[in-house]
């Protein structure tokens, strides 16, 4: 994966050690990025990926693309918190 | 438009209701899995300016507002010729359909009008009227829904919520002193008005909820809202309209002349309260109505607490005694000024010097947040603006707007932005930036305006773990080799300056400086893993210190917000009283906020404003807890679900016969391996019970897993267990206590004599270890000064994939050697950074 979590390249190499210009798959910026902690992907003989697709946005309020903004909120703080 | 039908990311599943200004529909939105009402503007109406006016009216109006008792704006769009709302579906029945059936209890008719007044008031506030409140567009919703605080005791057995502001006025919202600067201009001199937003004369609205100056076609402002209240609240106590008529003429005759039938003649056991509180709504002249809807709501509230007795004589208290004098005279409506002072009085002492508004903000579709490890989220100090990171690259929102627009120069992949103090620029880490020729990579610290221009490289540094910009200085958490701690770099390009290192086995993250600078106040957490940010203290120490002082325990993301120290625990903040200067906090731990969005560097995505906005990612706590889908995807990108449950899986692998996958399902209290039968879709345990951590599965060649496990006293082991489960695992080697250095299995060479694993931490190098011999002595591989993992072997077993990395990121650049005459040869085969894995093609060559 070419960036975290942006795209899939790939790289042909050829009997003798030729090799390919990375050429993009496809968009990948949905899948599981790559961490520190190990690779969050396989392939298969057919040349299909294994991936796993991120947490989708539920519609609600763990909604993964929606963020609440709450104006005067130290006054509540300082009202909650002596 | 028939069942089926697609608008974008929304299939029409049915009608269910139309009217003059277009149709609703129940949709399906296949993103969000959820059903949305479609409200569509005919074609027919789309060439009307007017319609079309009022169609955007609307859009904008709701778009505003979020409010538990408002219906929510989730989209807008078009098709064709039609354009179309994307609505909030509420399950329920209107409460005209409700008062079809007779009036309501007291107590449901008060909880009812509290509220739609608070919705009113939250509309009012933003400048909106709505100006066709009726029953009709009152929807009664059942189960689940939220409340606002204000109406939070509820009575009522469903939510009310406000809908179709279709004809509503928009004008600059007043100020949150609004409140009193109503109160106080209750003479008539500075009642918000609004601009007409239709030709002078032209009559909007529902003529029996009408106001009078509406219905003379003059202007109008919040005061029309709260007559049309009080004929909702009238009709809801009597089961009758305020106003009827036979005609439209004998109903505008009653709205401008005629008061209605006093409540208590048809409905004696209402409090009489209620019916003044009513007739001060239906005062024709809108001068001696109730100036705002919070007043309205006051009166409500207080009826609903004193109950039925509300309103009598003889209160038993001097309190209520006032309240109902002040309620008396505000009934007298000539006496206008001393309305206002009464509704002051009714008011409860304020707790909160300010009301805040809770709002929310959707990313335009196609947008998603990146880098979900790291902080994508910023608000500028004066709370005017705040930027998030969505697609690879910055983009800013201003508050009073409705749209975010990208910023130029910052579509690098950046992480951790943050604002200047003045809140003209903004900083942000760039991870992977290509330095030399030679393909070295570094994360690279840069600033930019917020007016856009060109980034300016501040300095080169390591992977951030938060960061914040107070005065000149910008101050960030690494956790590398080269720092391992907390440094510190001006915001003028220079070079970082440590200052604060912590121990080998501890990760240090999010930053502030405190006390004029002479402190730091960070998160601190030691070993690394899931749950690891849960167990992590708080700790203030000064740079030119040993002493660290823990300010709690289990908490990480701390702020010093109004000498509060704000701190996160599994998705809640938490906040504690602490002054500036001390080295300890005060009083207890209060949950402020529930439900907060939590990433793997242990940072919350939150931001706070110096003028006391906050903005926030509503979430789970930990990403890593989210369950998530195994898919098939080709070449092409084309997508294939597998049949699986979902689960927050990390580390899928396919076996060699391709029947079944391995994969780790991790969250923040366990990591486990797990198998997959591919035709059966059935998900099982691999990993023994117990409460040791699994990951990093790979398959040998005869169907059997191996893997790292981690045990509950910190030692670390490579594992190997028949994929059956039967057998208990085997020990292949014990690698000890390794401090953030441990052995993630990586290939399986295709004769199954060599595993590859790397170690991780501050060396990281591609290991060997021979799986067809006694001797379980790792060899490296790969052994440099930089950072390389991810070392694969490729099936036809010529060639060794890695990724190579001078900084210890998850990406870097991708290099090729061959297998197993490592040392003959290698070749960098990537552009730009990234991660490897050796593909499988029906040719049997190799692709990374």
């Amino acid at each position: 994966m070419n960036g975290p979590g942006t795209k899939m390249m790939s790289v042909t190499v050829a009997p003798g050690g030729m090799f390919g210009t990375a050429t993009e798959l496809f968009d990948a910026h949905t899948y599981a990025p790559p961490s520190r902690n190990g690779i969050d992907y396989d392939t298969a003989r057919d040349g299909r990926f294994l991936m796993i697709k991120e947490p989708l946005p539920q519609g609600n309020a763990n909604a993964r693309t929606t963020l609440t903004v709450v104006t005067h909120w130290t006054d509540e703080l300082r009202a909650r918190v002596k | 438009m028939t069942p089926g039908t697609r608008l974008g990311p929304y299939e029409i599943v049915a009608l269910i209701g139309a009217g003059g200004m277009g149709e609703v529909y129940r949709a399906r939105d296949s993103r969000l899995d959820r059903d949305v009402a479609i409200k569509v503007l005919p074609n027919a109406l789309s060439a009307d300016p007017e319609a079309r006016a009022r169609f955007e009216r609307e859009a904008r109006a709701v778009s505003q507002l979020n409010h538990p008792h408002i219906c929510a704006l989730y989209d807008v769009g078009r098709r064709d010729d039609a354009e179309f709302l994307v609505m909030e579906y509420l399950e329920g029945e209107s409460l005209a359909a409700r008062l079809a059936r007779g009036p309501l209890s007291t107590a449901e008719a008060l909880d009812y009008g509290v509220q739609i007044a608070d919705a009113l008031d939250k509309a009012h506030r933003r400048g909106i009227v709505h100006r066709d409140l009726k029953p009709a567009n009152v929807m009664l919703t059942k189960g689940g829904a939220a409340r606002s605080v204000v109406t939070s005791s509820r009575t009522a057995p469903s939510i009310a919520k406000l809908l179709d502001f279709g004809l509503a006025k928009l004008a600059p919202p007043p100020t949150i002193a609004s409140k009193e600067t109503v109160l106080a201009a209750n003479a008539g001199k500075s009642v918000p008005r609004i601009n007409p937003a239709t030709a002078e004369g032209t009559i909007l609205g529902t003529f029996e909820y009408m106001a009078p100056e509406q219905v003379e076609g003059g202007e109008v402002d919040a005061r029309a809202d709260i007559w049309a209240l009080g004929c909702v609240l009238y009709e809801m106590i009597t089961g009758r309209r305020a106003f009827e008529g036979k005609t439209q003429a004998s109903v505008i005759a009653g709205v401008l002349s005629r008061d209605p039938t006093p409540v208590a003649e048809l409905q004696p056991l209402a409090p009489p309260a209620l019916g003044r509180v009513i007739r001060i709504c239906l005062a024709k002249d809108p001068d001696a109505r109730f100036q705002s809807s919070y007043d309205v709501l006051l009166q409500l509230q207080w009826i609903a607490e004193g109950g039925s007795a509300a309103g009598l004589p003889a209160p038993v208290v001097e309190r209520r005694k006032r309240r109902e004098r002040t309620l008396w005279l505000a009934g007298a409506a000539t006496a206008v000024a001393a309305a206002a002072a009464g509704a002051w009085l009714l008011k409860p002492a304020p707790v909160i010097s300010n009301v805040s508004e809770h709002w929310a903000f959707t990313l335009p579709e196609g947008q998603n947040f990146t880098r979900p490890g790291r902080r994508y989220l910023a608000i500028s100090p004066d709370g005017r603006r705040f930027a998030y990171i969505a697609n690879q690259q910055i983009y800013l929102r201003e508050i009073d707007q409705l749209d975010s627009h990208p910023v130029p120069g910052t579509n690098e992949d950046p992480l951790d932005v943050m604002f200047s103090p003045d809140g003209q620029w903004m900083a942000y880490f760039v991870p992977n930036v290509v330095l030399n020729v030679n393909g070295d990579t570094a994360t690279v610290l840069k600033k930019i305006r917020i007016t856009a221009g060109t980034p300016v490289n501040l300095c080169t540094t390591g992977f951030s773990f938060g960061a914040s910009w107070e005065g000149h200085t910008i101050v960030f958490a690494q956790n590398s080799d080269r720092l391992h701690g907390i440094a510190a770099v001006p915001d003028t390009p220079g070079s970082p300056a440590t200052l604060i290192t912590v121990g080998k086995d501890e990760q240090a993250a999010q930053p502030h400086l405190i006390a004029g600078g002479t402190r730091v106040l960070f998160a601190v957490r030691t070993g690394i893993g899931p749950g690891s940010w849960d167990l992590a203290d708080v700790v203030v120490q000064a740079p030119d210190e040993a002493k660290r002082t823990v300010l709690v325990n289990g908490a990480t993301d701390p702020h010093l917000v109004a000498n509060r120290l704000i701190y996160t625990h599994r998705g809640t903040v938490f906040a504690i009283g602490m002054e500036p200067r001390d080295r300890a906090t005060h009083g207890g731990p209060v949950p402020v906020i529930e439900g907060v969005q939590s990433t793997v560097s242990g940072s919350s995505i939150l931001a706070i404003a110096d003028n006391g906005t906050l903005v926030y990612e509503p979430g789970n706590g930990d990403l890593a807890d989210q369950p998530r889908q195994l898919v098939w995807v080709d070449r092409q990108g084309r997508e294939e679900k597998i049949s699986a449950p979902e689960r927050p899986y990390r580390h899928p692998r396919v076996s060699r016969d391709e029947k079944r996958i391995v994969v780790v399902v991790e969250t923040s209290a366990s990591m486990s391996l797990n198998t997959l039968e591919l035709s059966r879709g059935v998900l099982q345990r691999l990993s023994p019970i117990g409460e040791q951590r699994d990951d990093s599965p790979v398959w040998t060649p005869d169907g059997r897993v191996i893997y790292r496990s981690v045990r509950p006293d910190g030692t670390t082991a490579i594992m190997r267990i028949d994929a059956s489960g039967v057998s208990p695992p085997e020990t292949l080697i014990d690698l000890g206590r390794i401090p953030s250095a441990l052995g993630l299995p990586e290939s399986v060479s295709p004769d199954g004599n060599t595993l590859t694993f790397r170690t991780f931490g501050l060396a990281s190098d591609v290991m060997a270890l021979r799986l067809d011999s006694a001797d379980r002595t790792p060899q490296p591989l790969v052994h440099t000064p930089a950072f390389e993992f991810n070392g694969v072997i490729s099936p036809d077993g010529h060639w060794l994939a890695y990724t190579k990395s001078d900084q210890g990121s998850a990406a870097g650049q991708i290099y090729v050697r061959p297998y197993p005459n490592v040392d003959a040869n290698q070749w960098q085969v990537s552009s730009a950074p990234g991660v490897t894995s050796s593909g499988r093609d029906r040719a049997g060559s190799s692709s990374t």
